[in-house]
């Protein structure tokens, strides 16, 4: 069986109530789902509950996905609108956290901390949409196509606005 | 960073931006907090001291202060350099032990008991025991907020990881902890306990089934999450959805083991050759050989009288479980053929535990006049005989930890 078949096979597997399959869903997209959460909330227990919300959908709707080369961008797109849910709810606004890691990392490399740090400060000063487009691109991979396959829209206009958002990231990161 | 040969400036920030933004978003890959706890000086090494240079205004002064401060840095240094005493391990009949001592506030302490004599030592406050390190110097245990916390023999915390951990396994060189988390989802995790570094694996421990609708993934069963080191200190044993697999520490899927299921937990024998395999939800034990490249082969199945809770020797040679109504001793390459140790008591006994020197068998009762929320803890000869009361009554919380 191919790389694609099998792909095919655990979808319908998972689709039609099999937990084996769905757990391999699970571990394949659940880090995925989780990252790009967090970039659009920068909340570690926003990001908790939205991924678990986002897989209760996965669960019940997992049928309408037709091609298993969607269903990254299908959960992903899933993990986002839990998590711009979740906030618009609780009015949460991402806030700067920082990790116990990169405060060790001071004592090795002060420079990339300060750049996560500015990172983090700029990405708040993004919409949430926008945020879930950045991540969407960079962190889980997805191409112009497969996102405005999910968010709507076309090809060229996602490019467009990644272009644009790009330039944005780099003014504010003094990355000149 | 430097731009790679003929790339432009915009593809050179569009490249660096994604390796940022993905380290910035690997926090939500694990959102424990790993600490070392204040204090203590088990894992961590002296801390260093900043000495503020000076300048002088005279001469005598200077050579004064000179003098002094060749004296205190003697001090200082004589003390820095001083070794770290090893570590006190825990006396090798001493048993740990959960005891309610509030059971309003479900405050759970932490005790060790004499195997030989009885004798109580408080250890600390406020912690469930999940188990000892394989050089017994010191304990992982579970707090009443979840947290996990390393602490020596003498009860000093020496290190934690905050959030929601439910069980920890030590490595054979006990410089790792495995640990089942049902944080976000139930998850496995190494803490890496000389960097204090944690990852999680990439694997799922269990997706339970649809109830009520939906799916939810943070309940899972209590008999999985148990998980089991291969002795070379390079594979785990974790029960999954789908069954047992060996895994690698990076959580490469390396084998599953047929024949297992959701229901299945495996305990990996000291040496390595063996796995035993219990499915308690079918009521069997299976003994497997395994070869080097993990391979498995069922040698022998043990149904009748629902064996249960299976043990190993610490010299590998038997196992220890509880059937319907007895606490037995079995040789390895024989489980049916195993031997009564003790029929009095062990109705609601669970796991029994090994003395280090694999001569005697410890194992929680409950139930003491009639109330669930009353234990005793008795130990009994390998071969069997009556068994000596070495702790009851005591109020037990319910878990059934307890380490040997």
């Amino acid at each position: 069986m191919s790389g694609a078949e099998q792909s095919l096979s655990v979808l319908a597997r998972a689709a039609s109530g099999d937990e084996i399959a769905f757990a391999q869903l699970v571990e394949a997209h659940h880090a995925d789902m989780r990252r790009v959460s967090y970039v659009v909330c920068a909340d570690a227990d926003l990001v908790d509950e939205a991924v678990q919300q986002a897989w209760q959908i996965a669960w019940r709707k997992l049928g309408t996905v037709r091609h298993p080369d969607r269903l990254r961008a299908w959960l992903v797109s899933v993990a986002v609108n839990e998590t711009r849910q979740l906030m618009r709810r609780g009015r949460r606004h991402p806030e700067v956290e920082l990790r116990p890691g990169w405060a060790a990392d001071f004592d090795t490399d002060p420079a990339a901390d300060v750049r996560l740090i500015d990172l983090a400060a700029a990405l708040r000063r993004l919409s949430s949409e926008d945020r879930a487009l950045l991540a969407m691109r960079y962190v889980t991979g997805l191409n112009a196509t497969e996102i405005s396959a999910v968010t709507g829209g076309t090809p060229s206009g996602v490019r467009t606005r990644l272009a644009r958002l790009l330039r944005r990231m780099r003014e504010d990161l003094n990355d000149v | 960073m430097m731009s790679k040969a003929g790339e432009s400036p915009e593809a050179a920030f569009e490249r660096r931006f994604a390796a940022l933004l993905n380290e910035y978003a690997a926090v939500a890959d694990w959102p424990f907090d790993a600490n070392q706890v204040a204090g203590t000086a088990a894992l961590g090494g002296p801390r260093r001291r900043n000495l503020m240079p000076f300048r002088a205004a005279f001469v005598p002064l200077l050579i004064a202060c000179l003098a002094v401060a060749a004296i205190a840095g003697a001090l200082v240094a004589a003390r820095l350099l001083r070794p770290e005493p090893p570590p006190v391990p825990f006396a090798p009949d001493e048993v740990l032990v959960n005891i309610l001592t509030d059971r309003r506030e479900g405050r759970t302490d932490v005790v060790a008991v004499s195997a030989g004599d009885g004798e109580l030592r408080p250890i600390s406050v406020d912690g469930i025991v999940l188990s000892i390190s394989p050089d017994r110097t010191r304990f992982v245990a579970t707090g009443v907020d979840a947290s996990l916390t390393v602490i020596s023999a003498h009860g000093d915390a020496i290190a934690q990881v905050t959030r929601e951990a439910t069980r920890a396994t030590w490595s054979p060189d006990g410089r790792r902890l495995l640990i089942t988390s049902v944080w976000s989802g139930p998850e496995y995790a190494l803490w890496d306990l000389e960097t204090n570094a944690i990852r999680r694996l990439p694997i799922s421990p269990y997706v339970p089934s649809a109830a009520a609708g939906g799916v939810t993934l943070t309940w899972i069963k209590e008999r999985l999450g148990l998980t089991s080191w291969a002795p070379d200190g390079r594979h785990v044993l974790l029960p999954t959805q789908g069954g047992l697999v060996v895994a690698d520490l990076d959580g490469v899927r390396v084998r599953p083991i047929p024949g297992t299921t959701r229901d299945s937990v495996g305990y990996w024998s000291p040496t390595g050759d063996r796995i035993l395999h219990e499915n308690r939800e079918d009521g069997y034990l299976a003994m497997l050989s395994v070869d080097a490249d993990f391979a498995t082969e069922v040698l022998e199945v043990l149904s009748t009288g629902s064996p249960r809770f299976p043990e190993w020797s610490p010299d590998a040679l038997e196992i220890a479980f509880i059937t319907d109504d007895s606490l037995v001793v079995a040789d390895r390459d024989n489980l049916a053929g195993a031997r009564v140790v003790l029929r009095e008591n062990v109705r609601d006994a669970s796991y029994p535990r090994w003395s280090p020197d694999s001569k005697q068998l410890a194992f929680l009762a409950r139930g003491i006049f009639g109330d669930p929320g009353f234990a005793g803890l008795y130990v009994v000869s390998r071969e069997g005989g009556n068994a000596r009361v070495v702790l009851a009554p005591f109020h037990a919380d319910g878990s059934e930890s307890f380490d040997w």
